[in-house]
Protein backbone atom coordinates (compact mmCIF):
# COMPACT_ATOMS: atom_id res chain seq x y z
CA UNK A 1 0.00 0.00 0.00
CA UNK A 2 1.21 3.43 -0.92
CA UNK A 3 2.00 5.84 1.94
CA UNK A 4 -0.35 8.78 1.54
CA UNK A 5 1.22 11.13 4.14
CA UNK A 6 -0.90 14.24 3.72
CA UNK A 7 -4.24 12.74 2.78
CA UNK A 8 -5.98 14.04 5.93
CA UNK A 9 -4.88 17.63 5.50
CA UNK A 10 -5.53 17.49 1.76
CA UNK A 11 -9.10 16.43 2.41
CA UNK A 12 -9.56 19.23 4.95
CA UNK A 13 -8.23 21.74 2.42
CA UNK A 14 -10.51 20.34 -0.30
CA UNK A 15 -13.45 20.61 2.11
CA UNK A 16 -12.59 24.27 2.79
CA UNK A 17 -12.20 25.06 -0.92
CA UNK A 18 -15.52 23.38 -1.64
CA UNK A 19 -17.31 25.42 1.04
CA UNK A 20 -15.60 28.62 -0.14
CA UNK A 21 -16.72 28.03 -3.74
CA UNK A 22 -20.27 27.32 -2.60
CA UNK A 23 -20.34 30.58 -0.59
CA UNK A 24 -18.90 32.55 -3.51
CA UNK A 25 -21.47 31.06 -5.89
CA UNK A 26 -24.34 31.90 -3.53
CA UNK A 27 -23.08 35.43 -2.97
CA UNK A 28 -22.90 35.93 -6.73
CA UNK A 29 -26.44 34.64 -7.02
CA UNK A 30 -27.60 37.15 -4.40
CA UNK A 31 -25.90 39.98 -6.30
CA UNK A 32 -27.60 38.81 -9.51
CA UNK A 33 -30.97 38.76 -7.71
CA UNK A 34 -30.37 42.30 -6.41
CA UNK A 35 -29.65 43.52 -9.94
CA UNK A 36 -32.55 41.60 -11.52
CA UNK A 37 -35.17 42.84 -9.05
CA UNK A 38 -33.67 46.33 -8.85
CA UNK A 39 -34.19 46.63 -12.61
CA UNK A 40 -37.72 45.18 -12.46
CA UNK A 41 -38.74 47.60 -9.73
CA UNK A 42 -37.15 50.56 -11.54
CA UNK A 43 -39.09 49.69 -14.72
CA UNK A 44 -42.35 49.40 -12.77
CA UNK A 45 -41.69 52.80 -11.19
CA UNK A 46 -40.93 54.38 -14.56
CA UNK A 47 -44.16 53.00 -16.05
CA UNK A 48 -45.96 54.52 -13.04
CA UNK A 49 -49.25 52.79 -13.88
CA UNK A 50 -52.19 52.13 -11.58
CA UNK A 51 -50.87 48.69 -10.75
CA UNK A 52 -47.39 49.91 -9.78
CA UNK A 53 -47.70 49.38 -5.97
CA UNK A 54 -49.03 45.83 -6.44
CA UNK A 55 -46.31 44.99 -8.99
CA UNK A 56 -43.57 46.26 -6.70
CA UNK A 57 -44.99 44.35 -3.73
CA UNK A 58 -45.04 41.16 -5.83
CA UNK A 59 -41.46 41.71 -6.97
CA UNK A 60 -40.30 42.23 -3.40
CA UNK A 61 -42.10 39.10 -2.26
CA UNK A 62 -40.52 37.05 -5.09
CA UNK A 63 -37.12 38.54 -4.28
CA UNK A 64 -37.42 37.60 -0.61
CA UNK A 65 -38.42 34.02 -1.44
CA UNK A 66 -35.52 33.56 -3.84
CA UNK A 67 -33.09 35.10 -1.35
CA UNK A 68 -34.22 32.68 1.37
CA UNK A 69 -33.79 29.70 -1.01
CA UNK A 70 -30.15 30.67 -1.64
CA UNK A 71 -29.58 30.24 2.11
CA UNK A 72 -26.15 31.82 2.21
CA UNK A 73 -26.25 31.79 6.04
CA UNK A 74 -26.06 27.98 6.13
CA UNK A 75 -23.12 28.09 3.75
CA UNK A 76 -21.28 30.64 5.88
CA UNK A 77 -21.71 28.25 8.79
CA UNK A 78 -20.31 25.35 6.72
CA UNK A 79 -17.38 27.45 5.58
CA UNK A 80 -16.60 28.45 9.17
CA UNK A 81 -16.69 24.85 10.29
CA UNK A 82 -14.42 23.76 7.40
CA UNK A 83 -12.04 26.60 8.17
CA UNK A 84 -11.82 25.64 11.85
CA UNK A 85 -11.09 22.04 10.90
CA UNK A 86 -8.38 23.03 8.45
CA UNK A 87 -6.76 25.46 10.90
CA UNK A 88 -6.72 22.93 13.73
CA UNK A 89 -5.25 20.25 11.48
CA UNK A 90 -2.61 22.61 10.10
CA UNK A 91 -1.58 23.63 13.62
CA UNK A 92 -1.44 20.02 14.74
CA UNK A 93 0.63 18.94 11.75
CA UNK A 94 3.00 21.82 12.39
CA UNK A 95 3.33 21.02 16.10
CA UNK A 96 3.91 17.34 15.59
CA UNK A 97 6.45 17.87 12.84
CA UNK A 98 8.37 20.54 14.76
CA UNK A 99 8.84 18.64 18.03
CA UNK A 100 10.44 15.31 18.65
CA UNK A 101 9.64 15.09 22.37
CA UNK A 102 6.35 13.18 22.87
CA UNK A 103 5.48 15.00 26.10
CA UNK A 104 5.90 18.41 24.50
CA UNK A 105 3.84 17.27 21.53
CA UNK A 106 1.00 16.01 23.75
CA UNK A 107 1.02 19.17 25.84
CA UNK A 108 1.04 21.50 22.82
CA UNK A 109 -1.56 19.36 21.09
CA UNK A 110 -3.90 19.68 24.09
CA UNK A 111 -3.48 23.46 24.08
CA UNK A 112 -4.11 23.82 20.36
CA UNK A 113 -6.96 21.40 19.85
CA UNK A 114 -8.86 21.61 23.11
CA UNK A 115 -10.31 24.60 24.90
CA UNK A 116 -9.58 25.23 28.59
CA UNK A 117 -11.18 22.57 30.76
CA UNK A 118 -12.06 20.20 27.92
CA UNK A 119 -9.04 17.93 28.13
CA UNK A 120 -9.56 17.23 31.84
CA UNK A 121 -12.96 15.71 30.97
CA UNK A 122 -11.70 13.18 28.43
CA UNK A 123 -11.14 9.50 29.09
CA UNK A 124 -8.17 7.22 28.36
CA UNK A 125 -9.44 6.36 24.85
CA UNK A 126 -9.06 9.94 23.76
CA UNK A 127 -5.64 10.28 25.39
CA UNK A 128 -4.54 7.12 23.58
CA UNK A 129 -5.89 8.52 20.32
CA UNK A 130 -3.91 11.75 20.80
CA UNK A 131 -0.75 9.76 21.50
CA UNK A 132 -1.29 7.43 18.52
CA UNK A 133 -2.08 10.32 16.21
CA UNK A 134 1.03 12.27 17.21
CA UNK A 135 3.24 9.19 17.04
CA UNK A 136 1.99 8.09 13.60
CA UNK A 137 2.03 11.58 12.17
CA UNK A 138 5.58 12.13 13.34
CA UNK A 139 6.55 8.92 11.58
CA UNK A 140 6.03 10.82 8.31
CA UNK A 141 8.87 13.16 9.20
CA UNK A 142 11.24 10.30 9.87
CA UNK A 143 11.99 7.10 8.02
CA UNK A 144 9.34 5.17 9.98
CA UNK A 145 6.27 5.81 7.81
CA UNK A 146 4.35 2.62 7.12
CA UNK A 147 0.95 1.43 5.96
CA UNK A 148 0.03 1.04 9.64
CA UNK A 149 0.89 4.63 10.54
CA UNK A 150 -0.91 5.72 7.38
CA UNK A 151 -4.11 4.16 8.71
CA UNK A 152 -3.66 5.28 12.32
CA UNK A 153 -3.49 8.99 11.41
CA UNK A 154 -7.07 9.35 10.06
CA UNK A 155 -8.50 6.74 12.46
CA UNK A 156 -7.15 8.40 15.60
CA UNK A 157 -8.06 11.83 14.25
CA UNK A 158 -11.64 10.59 13.78
CA UNK A 159 -11.75 9.70 17.51
CA UNK A 160 -10.41 13.17 18.41
CA UNK A 161 -12.94 14.93 16.17
CA UNK A 162 -15.80 12.89 17.59
CA UNK A 163 -14.80 14.03 21.08
CA UNK A 164 -14.56 17.66 19.95
CA UNK A 165 -18.06 17.43 18.48
CA UNK A 166 -19.33 16.02 21.77
CA UNK A 167 -18.10 19.30 23.32
CA UNK A 168 -20.28 21.16 20.82
CA UNK A 169 -17.48 22.17 18.48
CA UNK A 170 -18.58 22.60 14.85
CA UNK A 171 -15.48 20.93 13.44
CA UNK B 1 -36.74 12.81 -10.80
CA UNK B 2 -33.42 10.95 -10.67
CA UNK B 3 -31.97 9.99 -7.32
CA UNK B 4 -28.41 10.60 -6.15
CA UNK B 5 -26.76 9.20 -3.05
CA UNK B 6 -23.91 11.34 -1.68
CA UNK B 7 -21.48 9.24 0.35
CA UNK B 8 -18.88 11.23 2.28
CA UNK B 9 -17.76 11.35 5.91
CA UNK B 10 -17.53 15.15 5.71
CA UNK B 11 -20.78 16.91 6.55
CA UNK B 12 -19.55 20.00 4.70
CA UNK B 13 -18.97 18.04 1.49
CA UNK B 14 -22.34 16.28 1.79
CA UNK B 15 -24.27 19.51 2.26
CA UNK B 16 -22.49 21.40 -0.51
CA UNK B 17 -22.95 18.46 -2.88
CA UNK B 18 -26.62 18.26 -1.91
CA UNK B 19 -27.12 21.92 -2.76
CA UNK B 20 -25.45 21.50 -6.14
CA UNK B 21 -27.35 18.32 -6.98
CA UNK B 22 -30.72 19.71 -5.92
CA UNK B 23 -30.14 22.61 -8.29
CA UNK B 24 -29.60 19.97 -10.99
CA UNK B 25 -33.00 18.53 -9.98
CA UNK B 26 -31.83 15.37 -8.26
CA UNK B 27 -33.60 13.81 -5.33
CA UNK B 28 -30.63 13.62 -2.92
CA UNK B 29 -29.92 11.35 0.02
CA UNK B 30 -26.76 11.21 2.15
CA UNK B 31 -24.63 8.59 3.87
CA UNK B 32 -21.62 9.23 6.12
CA UNK B 33 -19.79 5.97 5.40
CA UNK B 34 -19.81 3.00 3.06
CA UNK B 35 -21.80 0.74 5.34
CA UNK B 36 -24.65 3.22 5.76
CA UNK B 37 -24.54 3.78 1.99
CA UNK B 38 -24.75 0.06 1.30
CA UNK B 39 -27.75 -0.36 3.61
CA UNK B 40 -29.48 2.59 1.94
CA UNK B 41 -28.67 1.26 -1.53
CA UNK B 42 -30.15 -2.16 -0.71
CA UNK B 43 -33.33 -0.47 0.45
CA UNK B 44 -33.60 1.89 -2.50
CA UNK B 45 -31.02 1.72 -5.27
CA UNK B 46 -30.10 5.24 -6.42
CA UNK B 47 -29.56 6.25 -10.04
CA UNK B 48 -26.23 7.92 -9.27
CA UNK B 49 -23.74 7.62 -6.40
CA UNK B 50 -21.24 10.38 -5.62
CA UNK B 51 -18.68 8.48 -3.61
CA UNK B 52 -15.84 9.61 -1.35
CA UNK B 53 -12.84 7.34 -1.11
CA UNK B 54 -11.38 7.64 2.37
CA UNK B 55 -14.04 7.02 5.00
CA UNK B 56 -14.12 5.26 8.37
CA UNK B 57 -15.99 1.95 8.95
CA UNK B 58 -16.32 1.12 5.24
CA UNK B 59 -14.26 2.92 2.60
CA UNK B 60 -15.51 3.98 -0.81
CA UNK B 61 -13.84 1.11 -2.61
CA UNK B 62 -15.22 -1.48 -0.18
CA UNK B 63 -18.72 -0.07 -0.70
CA UNK B 64 -18.25 -0.11 -4.46
CA UNK B 65 -17.06 -3.72 -4.54
CA UNK B 66 -19.99 -4.79 -2.35
CA UNK B 67 -22.41 -2.83 -4.52
CA UNK B 68 -21.19 -4.35 -7.75
CA UNK B 69 -21.65 -7.95 -6.55
CA UNK B 70 -25.28 -7.47 -5.50
CA UNK B 71 -27.99 -9.13 -7.53
CA UNK B 72 -29.89 -5.88 -7.93
CA UNK B 73 -31.03 -5.27 -11.49
CA UNK B 74 -30.58 -1.55 -11.22
CA UNK B 75 -26.94 -0.63 -11.67
CA UNK B 76 -26.25 2.88 -10.45
CA UNK B 77 -23.72 5.15 -12.08
CA UNK B 78 -20.88 5.65 -9.60
CA UNK B 79 -18.68 8.73 -9.66
CA UNK B 80 -15.94 8.67 -7.09
CA UNK B 81 -14.47 11.83 -5.62
CA UNK B 82 -10.86 11.96 -4.61
CA UNK B 83 -8.11 14.35 -3.59
CA UNK B 84 -5.52 11.96 -4.98
CA UNK B 85 -4.58 12.35 -8.60
CA UNK B 86 -2.18 9.50 -9.16
CA UNK B 87 -3.10 7.19 -11.97
CA UNK B 88 -2.94 3.90 -10.05
CA UNK B 89 -5.42 5.23 -7.50
CA UNK B 90 -7.86 6.27 -10.21
CA UNK B 91 -7.35 2.99 -12.04
CA UNK B 92 -8.16 1.10 -8.83
CA UNK B 93 -11.50 2.90 -8.61
CA UNK B 94 -12.42 2.27 -12.23
CA UNK B 95 -11.44 -1.40 -11.93
CA UNK B 96 -13.62 -1.74 -8.84
CA UNK B 97 -16.61 -0.60 -10.89
CA UNK B 98 -16.69 3.20 -10.82
CA UNK B 99 -17.95 4.82 -14.01
CA UNK B 100 -16.04 8.07 -13.57
CA UNK B 101 -14.13 10.16 -11.08
CA UNK B 102 -13.89 13.82 -10.13
CA UNK B 103 -11.21 15.59 -8.19
CA UNK B 104 -11.90 17.41 -4.96
CA UNK B 105 -12.60 20.24 -4.55
CA UNK B 106 -15.37 20.07 -7.13
CA UNK B 107 -17.92 22.75 -7.93
CA UNK B 108 -21.27 22.96 -9.67
CA UNK B 109 -19.76 23.28 -13.17
CA UNK B 110 -17.50 20.26 -12.69
CA UNK B 111 -20.36 18.06 -11.48
CA UNK B 112 -22.67 19.25 -14.21
CA UNK B 113 -20.19 18.65 -17.03
CA UNK B 114 -19.23 15.25 -15.65
CA UNK B 115 -22.88 14.22 -15.34
CA UNK B 116 -23.56 15.34 -18.91
CA UNK B 117 -20.52 13.35 -20.04
CA UNK B 118 -21.78 10.16 -18.38
CA UNK B 119 -25.33 10.87 -19.53
CA UNK B 120 -27.08 11.14 -16.22
CA UNK B 121 -28.15 14.70 -17.07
Amino acid sequence: MKIRRHQLIEEAKAELDLAYEAVKRSENRLIALDIEYGEKIAKAEQANGAKMPVKIANFLSEYDKKKVSVDVGALYHLEKSALERYLVLSAVFSTVCANSDENIVSQTFENIVFRPGEYTKVGPDLKNAVRDFAHSLRAYTTEDASSESDLVVPESWAVIEKTLRSFGRAI
Amino acid sequence: MKTCLVVDDSKVVRLVARKILEELRFDVSEAEDGQVALDMSMERMPDVVLLDWNMPIMSGIEYLRALRVTEERKRPVVVFCTTENDLSHIQEGITAGANEYIMKPFDSDIIQSKFVQIRVL
